[in-house]
């Protein structure tokens, strides 16, 4: 039997889609991928965290019985260092090259939240 | 040391603080209900030391979630903050599933009226969960007396906003032990 694995940008979709859903306060994401590894790097806009010097990644490990077969890596930030990070003032970790940064707005995840 | 070690002490000592809790959320009920049957005009409540419990309680359940990751050694994050713990806690694939189930009003208390009163998040001018704080009028003001969630949550004669929070953390812990075991 052949298992189809998900693609590691469907799978990224759906994780910010369930990001999105559980947290009201989260406005706006990034979804960094690469061919460099498996890693789903994603940046997120929510308010509520407190402001940092530095941004730090939060990494997960894939959860199978999850439906998420690959690593992911979360940098939360609130609007203040989000607009830092935008305009170039606050320098993410390497491997988080804002030139190859996608956005994925809470309406384009939207039929993956229900 | 290894991941397992690590999130096996912290949520070891979450228990220990949400078993005290429990103990005193009791003694506080069977107090109340002893005052109330004195008609005791005056219902004396000394439950501030009940948050600091939880507060430190789901602090540490998020640690331990978070270190307890197969991949590389993940230390939890220096940091008491428990609506960013919470946040990377939802963010984990392995345990989003129980909060897609669950009644946020626990985590709404958590996040939106713990939080807030920190130590750390709170400062030393405005209310907080453990430590006596001066208002800009000047006044000592102490959680035991002053503690504004105290009123909201246990002054509730039958406590039931206060039991739905305990219900909702009951199951949050028992998620932790079910996550202990799989992995």
């Amino acid at each position: 039997m052949t298992t189809i694995m998900k693609s590691k940008e469907e799978t990224a979709m759906e994780l910010i889609a369930a990001h999105y859903k559980l947290d009201s306060e989260m406005k706006d994401a990034k979804l960094f991928l690469t061919n460099q590894d498996r890693i789903i790097r994603i940046l997120e806009l929510t308010d509520g965290v407190p402001s940092c010097s530095r941004p730090s990644p939060f990494n997960f490990d894939a959860a199978l019985s999850e439906g998420v077969p690959y690593p992911s890596s979360v940098i939360l930030v609130n609007q203040k260092d989000w607009d830092k990070i935008i305009n170039g003032k606050m320098k993410l970790p390497i491997r988080w090259n804002m030139k190859n940064a996608r956005n994925v707005s809470k309406e384009e995840v939207a039929s993956l939240m229900d | 040391m290894n991941t397992q070690s690590i999130s096996n002490a912290f949520f070891q000592e979450a228990k220990e603080n949400f078993c005290a809790a429990k103990i005193l959320f009791g003694h506080l009920k069977e107090e109340k209900q002893t005052q109330m049957a004195n008609d005791d005009s005056i219902i004396h409540l000394r439950g501030s030391s009940l948050f600091v419990l939880l507060q430190m309680a789901v602090e540490k359940l998020c640690k331990a979630a978070y270190a307890r990751q197969k991949g590389d050694i993940k230390l939890p994050p220096f940091n008491h903050d428990l609506e960013l713990l919470m946040r990377i806690a939802m963010r984990n694939p392995s345990i989003k599933a129980f909060f897609e189930k669950s009644n946020p009003e626990t985590y709404a208390f958590l996040m939106k009226e713990l939080s807030p009163l920190q130590p750390s998040n709170a400062g030393r001018n405005s209310e907080n969960l453990e430590y006596p704080w001066i208002t800009p009028k000047n006044k000592v003001k102490y959680p035991a007396a002053d503690l504004k969630l105290i009123i909201k949550y246990l002054h509730d004669p039958y406590n039931r906003n206060f039991l739905k929070i305990m219900g909702g953390m009951e199951r949050f812990v028992l998620l932790f032990n079910k996550i202990m075991r799989v992995s």
